[in-house]
């Protein structure tokens, strides 16, 4: 590709990870049967799809989502986000370009109440200092309501963030996510430790995130058969490889409704 | 109705806007009357009172960084030494207007004329001035190296900053400045003077770091505090908030030991009313034994531990250090919150976690039922929604808790 080309971010995907290699603890990746490392991992995710990176515990969906965040840094390959090569970034940099992550299990700040968890979460250019030192506006306070209604947190305003339990954490670290209005979103095991109801409704919230506010979602989960009913695209990881991709028609196991 | 707009009682532990409503205002007010009243109510006591400004200002400068951004530096008292000896180098510099001939001349027993005492209280502000922003520009060095260590490494590395800082007051090379630098002379109006300098200087202090309480840059150092990766993960330009808020932490204080020298005399940094590392202890231990990270704790503590230390001074100066001691495993055992925490408690019927500490709190049952895939918790928050006074909600590390 020619460097006109690099510069035509529109034309490429969001999203390029180019046969990285990754370790997850101190060690060496060229141990070939290290239990959790990568091994030459490529994906790449178009803008404005939701794509899914399935496979078995220990198979390296979070050390594949922590190498992309800039967390771990990576042995071989490059990732590039958007335009700009982000391999040897480090994480606070990638959050500010648009790439931001959720955890497993799910991190907030749990000494303050929702609102201020919103708060913390402002875009980018609202975090520097002078700035930092105002009190919260009106608009920003109305935005930080509206967002964790709409992941459906109604009455949460003033809970504080440790207190609430699990399924809401994931609830408000999504709406902090989407509080600083990322491009992309790399969502970690959505839909661990939820009932049957519970995931069915963090699809159809992964979804509207998609639909009505545009942002593009990498979506990690062990969950084969939930993953196929909301990504457009599927990566299976085993052992850190790839070992199949495509979409869920193509992986041949149809989605079916829940009894 | 907008959710901003309904203030149930869990704003008074968590809630943000709870330093811009009218109690804690209201007092905020009260106390400056009370310091402004001081001077003609009890004149007696305006060298105690000095003092007692003056460390009020360390606590709530200390808490920055130490109490909200969970970074507890064991060297702050650094930033005082140098505040102080550097106001001093300066006032020698420009022959200080502070230094009145008539009234040194007449040996201090005159009172000073109106002009003169003008000219005294604005000859130290260069000074002041000079010493709190050398003090934040060493924070700001420091902590660009200092604050990218783990917590508890950075409060070693600090402590050595202090022993460092202190030392190097003692070995002073140069003519002016050093342990023994030659102090203005306080004329007959002095004590006064000073009085107003470190009320001046609290005042500034109480009321900036109220406004600082209340805005974004705390919920940014709450973070830092609560979960660091994830702030950085998030994005937060987490080493330079914490940088930020040291060196403001250490423009006050430096300032605090600027007005301090002509108080005690002395730039010593080993000198009994303002030994070095004690000071440091005490300053830790103010906001320790008032609560770290709520606003009136380390003035409360400042207020309660001063009267202590003053009576020590009067009746086992020796004593001092052992009595600190005493404090600190006292407040661990007994008041792990410190006086807010209590009075969270004692008054406002809330878990004594939930303001200062992220360790879970109590506003968690009354919303918990809303959603119907609530997990197995939600029967003990349905009793607790029917109007149970005490809820203890295993598992997920929830404290007791009472409901108002």
């Amino acid at each position: 590709m020619s460097d006109t080309m690099h510069r035509l971010t529109f034309f490429r995907p969001l999203l390029e990870v180019r046969c990285i290699n990754g370790i997850d603890s101190i060690g060496n990746s060229s141990r070939k049967d290290a239990a959790c490392s990568l091994q030459a991992v490529s994906l790449s995710v178009e803008r404005g799809i939701i794509v899914g990176v399935g496979g078995p515990a220990g198979a390296g969906k979070t050390l594949l989502l922590d190498c992309i965040s800039g967390m771990r840094s990576i042995d071989a390959g490059e990732i590039w986000f958007n335009g700009h090569e982000i391999s040897h970034l480090r994480s606070g940099y990638i959050a500010r370009m648009g790439l931001v992550r959720t955890f497993h299990p799910p991190r907030v700040f749990r000494s303050l109440s929702c609102l201020e968890n919103m708060l913390t979460a402002l875009p980018a250019e609202r975090r520097l200092l002078p700035g930092l030192f105002a009190w919260p506006r009106r608009a920003d306070l109305a935005r930080a309501t509206e967002l964790l209604a709409f992941v459906g947190l109604h009455d949460g305003c003033w809970q504080q963030a440790g207190a609430l339990p699990v399924h809401q954490r994931k609830r408000l670290e999504l709406a902090m996510a989407l509080m600083s209005e990322p491009k992309m979103l790399l969502v970690d095991e959505p839909v661990a430790d939820l009932d049957a109801a519970g995931a069915e409704d963090m699809m159809e919230l992964l979804r509207r995130i998609n639909a009505e506010l545009g942002t593009t979602l990498l979506v990690a989960t062990q969950d084969m058969h939930w993953l196929e009913g909301v990504a457009d695209y599927i990566h299976w990881l085993e052992q850190g490889r790839v070992v199949a991709a495509g979409t869920p028609q193509e992986l041949g196991v149809r989605h079916q409704e829940p009894v | 109705m907008r959710a901003w707009d309904m203030k149930p009682p869990e704003m008074r532990a968590s809630g943000m806007m709870k330093y811009a409503h009218g109690g804690h205002v209201a007092a905020l007010l009260m106390l400056l009357t009370a310091g402004l009243a001081v001077p003609w109510v009890v004149p007696e006591l305006l060298g105690p009172l000095s003092r007692l400004w003056l460390f009020v200002v360390l606590a709530l400068s200390w808490n920055l960084l130490g109490g909200q951004a969970g970074y507890p530096s064991l060297g702050d008292i650094a930033f005082p030494v140098i505040g102080m000896q550097v106001a001093v180098m300066v006032q020698a510099e420009l022959h200080e207007p502070a230094m009145v001939p008539g009234a040194v001349a007449a040996g201090g027993s005159e009172a000073l004329s109106m002009p003169d005492m003008v000219r005294t209280f604005a000859g130290l502000a260069p000074g002041v001035l000079a010493g709190g922003v050398m003090a934040a520009l060493v924070a700001i060095v420091a902590g660009g190296i200092l604050l990218r260590l783990p917590r508890q490494h950075f409060a070693v590395a600090t402590a050595a900053l202090a022993v460092a800082v202190v030392g190097m007051g003692a070995g002073w090379p140069f003519d002016s400045g050093g342990n023994d630098a030659p102090v203005l002379p306080m004329a007959a109006g002095g004590p006064w003077l000073l009085y107003w300098w470190s009320f001046l200087l609290a005042a500034l202090a109480l009321v900036f770091l109220a406004w600082l309480h209340a805005s974004r840059f705390r919920l940014a150092l709450v973070a830092i505090r609560d979960d660091e990766d994830k702030a950085e993960a998030a994005g937060q330009f987490v080493l330079r908030n914490k940088v930020a808020a040291w060196a403001i932490a250490a423009f006050f204080t430096g300032m605090a030991g600027a007005v301090h020298a002509p108080l005690a005399g002395s730039t010593s940094a080993d000198m009994a009313a303002f030994n070095g590392l004690e000071v440091g202890v005490w300053m830790i231990l103010m906001v320790l034994a008032g609560g770290r990270g709520s606003f009136w704790g380390p003035v409360a503590g400042a207020i309660a531990l001063f009267i202590l230390w003053e009576l020590m001074r009067l009746w086992a100066p020796q004593l001092q250090l052992l009595l600190a001691g005493v404090m600190l495993v006292m407040t661990a055992a007994f008041l792990p919150q410190g006086l807010a925490g209590w009075w969270r408690q004692r008054f406002l019927h809330l878990s004594a976690v939930a303001g200062a500490c992220g360790r879970g709190g109590v506003m968690a049952c009354r919303h918990a039922g809303v959603d119907s895939d609530a997990d197995a918790d939600t029967d003990a928050d349905a009793d607790a929604l029917a109007g149970v006074d005490h809820v203890v909600a295993a598992g997920s590390g929830w404290r007791e808790a009472r409901h108002v």
